[in-house]
């Protein structure tokens, strides 16, 4: 009688379907947040929407982007308790790698190993999965920029772009139409990669959106670096205030908006 | 409002993707004395309303407001004895970490090991939710104040009320001048607005106090009894007032 419990544990449904799977995917909107990270040429650009829920809270210590090493970063979507514990893993798994190898672990890599954890709570019954979406980032010393998505199912794949969020099916979307072929946007710099970013956050949330909305991490190619890694920069509120003016300034939202006119219009077709 | 069929196990997803144990145990916290955190210039305090169960009780005698290491204290609102679980896991942290390191655990290092901690609880059928809500106060080169829910948000805050008058202490909390306040002044506070809560009449109830400040060379400690009562006093005299 799987009809009764496969809504409730993660059995199959009679149609296939693991239905606290699919539920778990909901639990990534419970912040109603949007994040979205976008590589460039030797850069990944990482913005996730920042609410301060109470006007006592110190906006310092509300986070989504953590370090897991001094090269790769982490954008967590979702569910705050489930997001530490991935992190805590994935910095435990990083620095078990360079103890044993001697080298830094690569980013795909490392997105393997987390989508093997998530993945655990899809076939046991006993603990339900990660109710967050995982967006690994770095500027790799072999494969330069990357970014690698993880979700509550095990999935994983890298991207040249990935959102996740409330937000994630329009600003994918918008997304997938500007960063054309070939490129898809590989040659971008800093600056238009953010600009993008910005671009799609502000484009697709309604509200205007200041400095103090966002939290953005860039990974960039640290020449000083010896073994070709790059570096993690968080911008500061005020940095991100001048280039959220500069974009919409420089007619980025009308950019958005006509961009959004022709999707529709091609869906209508 | 009831979660129905997906409200039975931690483990369990509902259809909007919420977790209804964990929402639950979020209630149980809200009829549990209150406590509240302040973060001052020159240190933490932490207050608590308690309610011995019977006159027979010894006065002072159950206490919440609890050391952790010489820098840290927490005060949790909720299940007494899941508080107490809590206290003595962040103890065994925090010896554990002097152990390796021969150094005062970090206040932010031993909040995140302790929200990882709820999060374990968040997360297994075999298990269900922390059923408190816990404040963390410390010093480690700078006055912390963090708070942990039952379902592992850990937020650092300026000031914060947990259990059954949260709502009124949170307003009068905003009041507070935290760029300026100082212990001496939040201990003050603190007993204003735990006076200025809702009580039964002929309900006994009772303040319970812990700091650490530079006064007393950062160590979390109870507020001494003089200070305590002087700042009792004042709170009663202010809430006739009030009322008048």
């Amino acid at each position: 009688m799987t009809g009764a419990y496969d809504h409730l544990i993660t059995i199959f449904s009679p149609e296939g379907k693991l239905y606290q799977v699919e539920y778990a995917h909901k639990a990534i909107r419970s912040e109603n947040l949007t994040s979205i990270a976008i590589r460039g040429k030797d850069c990944v650009v990482a913005v996730s929407e920042k609410k301060v829920p109470d006007r006592l809270i110190e906006p310092d210590t509300v986070k989504h982007i953590f370090t897991i090493t001094p090269h790769i970063a982490c954008l967590c979507t979702g569910i705050q308790g489930d997001s530490r514990m991935l992190v805590y893993k994935a910095r435990e798994k990083a620095a078990k790698y360079r103890f044993k190898n001697g080298v830094e672990i690569p980013v795909s890599y490392l997105a393997n190993l987390m989508a093997g954890e998530t993945q655990f709570f899809t076939q046991y019954a006993y603990g339900r999965g990660y109710g967050t979406c995982l967006i690994f980032f770095s500027v790799d010393d072999e494969e330069g920029p990357q970014v690698h998505k993880v979700d509550p199912s095990g999935y994983t794949a890298g991207y040249y772009a990935a959102t996740a969020g409330t937000k994630e099916v329009e600003t994918m979307a918008f997304l997938e139409k500007t960063l054309k072929l070939p490129e898809r946007g590989r040659n971008n710099s800093v600056k238009d990669s953010l600009r993008l970013c910005l671009q799609a956050m502000q484009g697709a949330i309604s509200r205007e959106l200041q400095g103090t909305d966002l939290e953005v991490c860039i990974a960039t190619r640290d020449d000083t670096c010896e073994d070709g890694f790059g570096k993690l920069q968080f911008m500061s509120a005020q940095d991100i205030d001048n280039e959220l003016t500069e974009m919409v300034e420089s007619g980025g939202l009308t950019e958005y908006l006509a961009s959004r006119q022709e999707m529709d219009r091609e869906d209508t077709n | 409002m009831s979660g129905s069929d997906y409200d039975a196990s931690t483990s369990t997803f509902s259809n909007d993707g919420r977790i209804f144990q964990v929402e639950y145990a979020q209630k149980a916290t809200n009829h549990a004395g209150t406590s509240i955190g302040i973060k001052c210039i020159d240190g933490v305090v932490l207050a608590c309303e308690n309610f011995p169960k019977s006159v027979l009780l010894v006065p002072h005698s159950q206490s919440r407001v609890t050391p952790i290491s010489y820098s840290i204290g927490v005060v949790s609102s909720g299940l007494n004895a899941d508080g107490r679980h809590v206290s003595n896991y962040a103890r065994d942290q925090a010896n554990s970490y002097k152990k390796n390191y021969h150094s005062d655990i970090p206040v932010g290092l031993l909040a995140d090991q302790l929200s990882l901690y709820f999060q374990q609880y968040t997360q297994f059928g075999s298990y269900r939710p922390i059923g408190v809500s816990t404040i963390i106060g410390g010093y480690d080169g700078k006055p912390q104040l963090y708070s942990l829910d039952p379902n592992a948000e850990l937020y650092g805050y300026k000031g914060v009320a947990i259990g059954k008058g949260k709502t009124h202490a949170r307003t009068a909390l905003e009041q507070l001048p935290f760029a300026t306040i100082t212990c001496e002044q939040a201990v003050k506070e603190a007993a204003k607005i735990l006076y200025g809560l809702t009580h039964e009449e002929e309900r006994i109830w009772e303040i319970e106090m812990g700091w650490i400040t530079e006064a007393n060379n950062w160590v979390f400690e109870t507020v001494p009894a003089p200070i305590l009562k002087a700042a009792e006093d004042e709170a009663k005299k202010w809430l006739e007032e009030r009322d008048a």
